[in-house]
């Protein structure tokens, strides 16, 4: 009952929980979770938790259900046991008790239960849908105002508690059939004997019960039926009275109580209480499966057991916001002679050949940045007059360094020509990808006396 | 000990941004061939519980290296105190514009961050990048290049003659293309920069690795309930009228179809968190129906009861109240209370089914007529659903998060690969009970889910552990 209370209230705290992982994985950490087994870590957490359950919760409100439900049912069962054993050993004074009657109550009939209690154990849904709990489930679900989930108990966990239920109710059943043979025997003098239509002799009936009475015989031979007792209690109906025999022995046939006491104390309760435990023990198996396995207590455990690995960047990182200058972009010209033509990271010896393969001209031809110090480019800038053409490497990016070597130059020339060179071995083509990184560069600066050919 | 951090620096365009997207696994990091993207330095700390064991910093590049190597030069000093100059040049120059890229990617390698410092060998080497690899010496931190291709031509050869004179290590890496075990390779070299920094890096490897393997779990354990709620699913409408048109079954079609449909696309989302994805652009990938039979089902139910159930807990019932009787009457019945009891059970349910979903309790309608479909039958569904979630996580696995192109969904022998005979056959006994609308057990969706990481740990790294990278 308190694991199905526990696994009632986890459901409900569960369902309403909006921990985040971190906190989860913060709560192990500092509870030191990780040494304990699963379910034992669900009830550590249960346990933290509980106070945040409330008397109109799921939890609540189905073991009150299911309290009240199973309670009238064990209460039931005692009184049908007591009522049933009652009828059963009625005795008017004139007929005897016919022992029989009771021996298929407490024997025949525990035995076959206990038999179809074996078959529900082996055999999924063979009680599902007469199951009370299945039944109060579809019920709670219909009339709930909240919505419940289907899958509230698991249909085995319901399977078992059925069985467990069965067999506590076949328990009470049989206390109150042991009830209601010893307020008999001590309320009345009951005369015992037995009667069957069928033919069998004392012998073989006592040969049959010695059988039955085998577990208890040497403990308490008392409570065994002697062959003498059985022949003495043989009953017969025909001639509607009871024989002289019988009467002469009438102190006798009270004796058989010992033995129905504890043949109803041996096979409707021991063996049924066994038969408790081990459904006991089976649906606290099953409750705990089914607790590992509802869902939000898989990712519980997860949470709380894997380490929070992260390694993505913590802040968003910011975009760059540029504005568009005048610097202008045009067509290549043939067959012009600039001042000066400069190698922006070449060296001057290689300028010479460009300049034929751009069918330019130049007067002078000097290496800049690269190697050159910024003195050196200093100088050359302060000299640099008229018309200056730039040769560049289109596929290095832009970087500052070029742009603020631009920006000197501009002022000292009355107009920079800018070319975009690609590798030698490709005839210093341009890639488009190349000329577009530097066309957004450039257009962005403001030179008024600064020109890209294309 | 402070955790060992790493700067990735080098000049603009380079793939810094694309090598920390990919070590990172973050696909929020800014990547474009637009230099300069990257404005200000970003820190990607891999934490655990909170707590870092090592961080990796992404920078902008060098923008004025000869402007600040000249500032160097001026000041002659010793080789041990070169670093200081660098601190005296990020002191002077901290609120310069012009210097702020600069000053971005040197504060990390001052704090004591190794440099990791990135070329693009698919371009010539040139003279110019030399101000940026003696700035870097200046700094006296333990130092890497990493040469990445961003394009197919190779000049590595110059590259690597040029690099050896200012790094001792040298690693070629290419973010685009990287597998598991490359990015696993790079960390490890990361750790032989400095003896102090072994141990936390080589804890980081580890931990990588559970990293990735919490991935994959997670991974298979959304794919399995994906599986299990899709061909589980069931939808139902509800009937108002006494015939069914076949306008109520394409309306419900539709709606069964979309639901499947959002399942998996909900799925896919989850899927591409796990492993980091926030901006992942892909190719239309929705759930074919044209080969799959669907049927539908009208029904009714009372107390959610269908008839059939409601049969056998009348039947049942009776017969259990029956038998109440006849252990009253000691058997003089000859059990047959409980044979009536079962009789009129039964018959009441079967009889009174249909008045019994008319009746009203609480102003709601005990029971209802609906048309369902699902859960699918189709033996082939599950499997094909299968194969294109394990697809899209192992395309998932496989990418690179420096990669911004169009994810491509279409790998017909990825797909046979992943989800081969033999994985089918182990799988089916789990599907055929997803098709009875089981649930499986706890143990049986342990499996399951270990089926399915071993199919995408063999699709991603060739291998089912991940130990053996």
């Amino acid at each position: 009952m308190n694991l199905l209370q526990s696994y009632l209230e986890l459901y409900e705290l569960l369902k309403e929980d909006n921990s985040t992982k971190e906190e989860r994985r913060n709560f192990a950490l500092k509870e030191k979770i990780e040494q304990k087994r699963a379910y034992e870590q669900l009830f550590l957490w249960l346990q933290k938790h509980r106070e945040k359950l409330t008397d109109r919760g799921i939890a609540s409100r189905y073991l009150h259900i299911y309290k009240t439900g199973f309670g009238i049912i064990s209460l039931l069962a005692f009184v049908f046991g007591f009522l049933a054993a009652s009828v059963v050993l009625h005795y008017n004074g004139s007929e005897p008790v016919n022992v029989i009657y009771f021996l298929f109550l407490s024997f025949i009939t525990p035995l076959l239960t206990m038999l179809f209690s074996l078959l529900a154990m082996m055999k999924r849904d063979f009680f599902l849908h007469i199951s009370f709990t299945y039944i109060l489930q579809k019920l709670f679900a219909k009339f709930s105002k909240k919505s419940i989930d289907e899958a509230l108990l698991d249909k085995d966990v319901i399977r078992w508690i059925f069985i467990q239920k069965m067999q506590s109710s076949a328990l009470l059943f049989a206390l109150g059939m042991l009830a209601s043979l010893l307020f008999s025997i001590t309320t009345q003098d009951i005369a015992f004997a037995w009667s069957t239509t069928l033919d069998i002799s004392a012998e073989q009936f006592h040969t049959f019960l010695a059988a039955i009475a085998l577990p208890w015989s040497t403990l308490l031979p008392s409570a065994v039926p002697s062959l003498e007792l059985i022949e003495q209690s043989h009953y017969f109906r025909l001639g509607g009275e009871i024989s002289k025999e019988m009467l002469s022995h009438a102190a006798t046939l009270g004796s058989w109580w010992q033995f129905l006491a504890m043949e109803t104390l041996f096979y409707a309760i021991i063996l049924r209480l066994f038969l408790y435990i081990f459904a006991t023990i089976w649906l606290k198996k099953k409750l705990q499966k089914s607790m590992l396995q509802m869902p939000q207590a898989k990712a519980l455990l997860e949470d709380m057991n894997q380490p929070i690995i992260s390694t993505r960047a913590k802040e968003l990182e910011i975009p760059l916001q540029v504005e568009d200058g005048i610097t202008k972009s045009r067509k290549k010209e043939k067959h012009i002679t600039y001042s000066a033509l400069l190698g922006y990271t070449f060296a001057a010896d290689e300028l010479p050949l460009i300049a034929e393969v751009l069918e330019i001209k130049a007067k002078e031809y000097l290496g800049v940045a690269g190697k050159n110090s910024l003195e050196e480019d200093t100088k050359i800038i302060a000299k640099s007059a008229g018309n200056v053409a730039m040769v560049f490497k289109a596929w290095e990016v832009p970087t500052m360094d070029f742009i603020d070597f631009l920006e000197e130059l501009s002022t000292h020339a009355s107009s920079v020509t800018l070319y975009p060179l690609g590798y030698a071995k490709e005839n210093f083509q341009v890639k488009q990808k190349d000329i577009s990184i530097w066309q957004e560069k450039l257009k962005q600066q403001n030179y008024s006396n600064v020109e890209v050919l294309i | 000990m402070k955790h060992p951090s790493f700067c990735v620096v080098g000049h603009p365009n380079k793939g810094k941004s694309s090598i920390v997207a990919s070590l990172a696994l973050d696909d929020t990091v800014a990547i474009s061939n637009i230099p300069g993207t990257t404005h200000y330095k970003r820190s990607y700390p891999l934490q655990v519980d909170g707590k870092v064991v090592y961080e990796l910093f992404d920078t902008p590049g060098f923008q004025r290296a000869r402007r600040v190597l000249a500032w160097l030069e001026q000041h002659e000093v010793s080789a041990d105190k070169k670093h200081e100059v660098v601190r005296a040049f990020v002191d002077e120059h901290r609120d310069d514009p012009k210097f702020h890229d600069e000053i971005e990617l040197l504060e990390p390698i001052l704090d004591g961050a190794g440099i990791i410092y990135v070329v693009d060998a698919s371009k010539p080497y040139s003279s110019e990048y030399e101000a940026e690899m003696e700035i870097l010496r200046w700094c006296n931190q333990p130092s890497m290049a990493l040469i990445n291709h961003i394009e197919n031509d190779d000049y590595s050869d110059e590259w690597k003659r040029a690099l050896g004179y200012y790094f001792k290590l040298i690693r070629t890496y290419n973010p685009m293309q990287s597998s598991f075990k490359e990015q696993l390779h790079i960390l490890e070299s990361m750790a032989h920069l400095n003896e102090e920094w072994t141990e936390s890096v080589k804890e980081s490897i580890v931990l990588f690795k559970q990293y990735h393997e919490q991935m994959i779990q997670k991974s298979a354990l959304l794919i399995s309930e994906l599986i299990q709620e899709s061909v589980t699913h069931i939808e139902k409408t509800t009937l108002h009228k006494e015939d069914v048109t076949e306008a109520d079954k394409s309306a419900l079609e539709q709606k069964y179809k979309q639901r499947l449909r959002d399942m998996e696309t909900a799925s896919y989302k989850k899927i591409e968190a796990v492993w980091n994805y926030q901006h992942l652009q892909k190719e239309s990938f929705l759930l074919p129906f044209e080969e799959i039979d669907l049927f539908s089902e009208e029904a009714a139910s009372i107390f959610g009861l269908t008839k059939k159930e409601l049969l056998f807990s009348a039947t049942t019932s009776g017969a259990i109240t029956g038998a109440g009787v006849d252990m009253i009457f000691a058997g003089h019945t000859a059990f047959l209370g409980a044979l009536i009891g079962g009789v009129v059970g039964a018959t009441g349910a079967y009889f009174g089914f249909d008045e019994l979903s008319e009746v009203k309790i609480l102003g709601q309608k005990l029971g209802q007529r609906y048309l369902q479909m699902g859960p699918m039958k189709n033996r082939n569904f599950p499997y094909i659903l299968l194969s294109r979630a394990l697809l899209y996580t192992t395309k998932l696995m496989q990418r690179s998060h420096a990669k911004r192109d169009i994810l491509s969904l279409h790998d017909g022998a990825l797909k046979e690969q992943l989800l081969d005979e033999k994985l089918k056959k182990s799988l089916e006994k789990y599907h055929k009970k997803f098709r009875k609308a089981e649930k499986l057990s706890y143990d049986e969706q342990k499996e399951y889910q270990r089926l399915l990481e071993e199919s995408l740990k063999r699709g991603c790294y060739g291998y089912s552990s991940i130990d053996s990278l």
